[in-house]
């Protein structure tokens, strides 16, 4: 009677395990290829205080800029095209849009535009684009990729003409914008200070926030079984307990318990403190790559931990998840990655993402 | 005068005349001797009955209907129309100042169809007046399409036909464009209307006796 | 140190893809009351879902299992987990929950995911003004 009220939409889970000394270990590109962070958390078992290296890292992540009603084609304007944009490393998603009901824009570092709109947009802009892949049976949402580094865009041309008289004249899309550049010291600095001055913009850096945790029950990670067959727990229950500590939930109910019967998986060991660090706003993946890498040395030194872990979570409303595949909010829009460090230099990395969303690479 | 018409004839008149009476017994006696020549297999029985009630209609043709074949009015039908090529604009008239005029006589039509568009007149009544005008020399520009090509071309309507507008450009270009899935936008003195092509798909013959239903809403 | 020693040896690259192998779904929620003054705990929130439920599925309808992970009793909000199959059902009896103890309230979903992590970082929260 009810068999169709059971189904769900379908979700996946990606994991891996390699070894950060393996040369041809992709967590790099994995990392600078989800453009659009939102959180980061570090997990630390066994740890009190945020260690020092960890502190400067996470303060020296890049500022980011929150502007109001900026419309889409200034972003493409010849001098702030060629000066910042082209340089690379720009970050740009508009803020408080919904991608399942408003327009929502995104310009990648790698020089796309990518304008998600609804029908009605699209129709009256006049610009090439593709019907969503997460359309219902009639297409009521169309993705237009503008590739600012193509021949065809270059400013002046007949296609760039096109595009600015779309945005400037036919219908001007505007919307609040996060905006970040991961610095190299360019000369396009003094540029997008002026851009920012133009409108009403805020500098922002991303709040830290941390959290110590007492007494905790704590799986044991071996990081051979990633599978979880017999000396690990399995990636589900490992990320389902994560996501508990996270979320400050007790993890030692009893079975028969009424309210929760949600319990820390097997095997398991106890571990008198931990730390959770976290990070929001809008972080780059340089950024994180560079946590990575203060983390990988946090084993240095001996340490009474085998593993800790880092999770960062992307924006649910970002047109793209990983590189340029599309991304949709079905039920939640998750897409987050969690890489396990080991204190041999191996790693695991769990990739999830929800319903509307391609596989993660 | 009737009786002297009807009367016998006398012997005299008849030998005068040099006609025969015609005794039924002599007339019997050749019909059969005539019918026993040309069909002799048949028996005299045979005959006699083939002979009795047997009505014999002379002279008689029926009366072939004259057809009447309508000459057409019109000169030419459509394939001959198509290999002349009487429709089709030629690649030099394909200019937009040719067509300025045109433009400037549809819009003095429209004013005097509107009775002068001045800024307080109602625009509901205009728009009615305009569902059943002539849109020959109008400026058109496709404001909506389901393909985002076609969006943002303006330029002087010189043909509409049931389901494309024929338009001239500014960079005297023709242009075709389907009615259908688009929007299109006509001004005129600051009057903007649009048209839902869709719904538009007549001649425009036949949309000045067609009756449009106002409908709630109203996609492409 | 011993454990060091045996995880020395170096990990052969391992890829493992999970199509819908989460049994649960997670859900946030918060509950609203026209009166502020009462109080609720985990335990008392449960039983109002469980009798939303009962109201639209009936006695066997409703018999699943799902958890009450966390509830603030200051902000009313809960997390739930439910197994997959259940949650349509759970959903659809809070949204018609309507009322309590004849006291007009209402239950709003924040966030749904099949994964509790997803929960902790909810891009749709961040407030910047």
């Amino acid at each position: 009677m009810f068999t169709n009220l059971e189904k769900c939409p379908r979700n996946l889970l990606i994991c891996e395990k390699s070894s950060f000394l393996n040369e041809k270990s992709r967590h790099a590109t994995h990392v600078a290829k989800h453009f659009f962070n939102y959180k980061v958390s570090v997990l630390i078992p066994e740890c009190g205080i945020i260690p020092s290296g960890l502190r400067s890292v996470v303060s020296s992540f890049s500022k980011y800029y929150l502007l109001k009603n900026l419309p889409v084609y200034k972003l493409l304007e010849e001098e702030f095209l060629e000066k910042v944009v082209k340089k690379g490393c720009l970050y740009a998603l508009s803020y408080k849009t919904r991608i399942d009901q408003d327009n929502t824009f995104a310009l990648l570092p790698t020089g796309q535009v990518i304008l998600s709109v609804d029908k009605d947009t699209y129709e009256e802009l006049g610009l090439e684009g593709k019907a969503s892949q997460y359309n219902h049976r009639q297409p009521m949402r169309y993705v237009v990729t503008i590739d600012l580094t193509d021949k065809s865009m270059a400013a002046g041309g007949k296609r760039y003409k096109r595009v600015m008289w779309a945005l400037q004249e036919k219908v001007q899309l505007t919307s609040d914008f996060l905006l970040a550049r991961y610095s190299t010291g360019g000369d396009g600095e003094d540029l997008l200070q002026s851009f920012f001055s133009q409108y009403s913009s805020k500098e922002l850096r991303p709040s830290i926030s941390s959290q110590t945790f007492k007494n905790l029950l704590c799986p044991s990670l071996d990081p051979t079984d990633l599978r979880g067959d017999t000396r690990s727990c399995d990636p589900q229950q490992f990320l389902e307990w994560l996501g508990a500590v996270t979320m400050d939930i007790s993890c030692n109910n009893e079975a028969a318990s009424f309210v929760s019967a949600y319990c820390c998986p097997e095997p398991q060991s106890s571990v008198s403190q931990a730390l959770l660090c976290t990070t929001t706003g809008l972080l780059l993946p340089e950024d994180i790559h560079s946590l990575l890498e203060e983390l990988r040395r946090y084993f240095d030194e001996p340490r009474f931990t085998s593993w800790l872990s880092v999770t960062v979570h992307g924006f649910a409303d970002s047109p793209v998840s990983w590189g340029g595949t599309e991304h949709g909010f079905h039920k939640g829009g998750e897409n987050f990655y969690t890489f396990v460090l080991f204190k041999n230099q191996d790693y695991w990395l769990h990739m999830a993402t929800g319903a509307n969303d391609g596989c993660p690479p | 005068m009737e009786r002297i018409l009807h009367s016998r004839l006398s012997e005299d008149q008849k030998i005068h005349m040099g006609l025969q009476s015609q005794d039924g017994r002599d007339a019997e006696a050749f019909t059969n001797a005539f019918l026993k020549n040309s069909v002799p297999g048949l028996s005299k029985e045979a005959v006699k009955q083939f002979m009795d009630r047997k009505a014999v209609v002379l002279e008689f043709s029926r009366k072939k209907k004259e057809k009447r074949r309508k000459k057409r009015s019109k000169g030419l039908n459509a394939k001959e129309r198509r290999e002349l090529k009487v429709f089709q604009l030629k690649p030099e008239h394909q200019r937009y100042e040719l067509f300025l005029p045109l433009h400037e006589l549809w819009k003095q039509y429209v004013r005097d169809l509107c009775n002068g568009l001045k800024p307080d007149s109602n625009p509901q009544t205009i728009q009615q007046k305009l569902l059943k005008a002539d849109f020959h020399g109008a400026i058109i520009t496709v404001s909506r399409s389901k393909c985002p090509s076609y969006v943002g071309t303006t330029g002087i309507l010189v043909q509409e036909m049931k389901h494309v507008f024929k338009i001239v450009t500014k960079e005297d270009k023709l242009k075709v464009i389907p009615k259908r899935n688009s929007v299109f936008a006509v001004e005129i003195d600051g009057f903007v209307s649009h048209i839902y092509g869709s719904k538009f798909q007549l001649r425009s013959s036949e949309r000045s006796a067609k009756k449009f239903k106002a409908k709630g809403t109203i996609d492409l | 140190m011993g454990y060091a020693d045996n995880m020395s040896e170096s990990v052969s690259y391992e890829r493992l893809v999970f199509k819908n192998a989460s049994v649960y779904h997670y859900m946030k929620i918060y509950l609203i009351l026209d009166s502020d003054d009462r109080k609720f705990n985990a335990a008392h929130f449960k039983q109002i879902v469980i009798s939303a439920l009962r109201d639209l599925y009936g006695e066997i309808g409703a018999a699943f299992p799902f958890d009450v992970l966390k509830f603030e009793e200051d902000t009313l909000t809960a997390v739930l987990r439910v197994y997959n199959s259940g949650l349509v059902k759970l959903w659809s009896a809070l949204t018609l929950l309507g009322s309590y103890h004849s006291e007009p309230c209402a239950v709003r979903v924040v966030q749904v995911s099949p994964f509790l992590l997803a929960l902790s970082g909810n891009s749709r929260e961040l407030e910047l003004d």
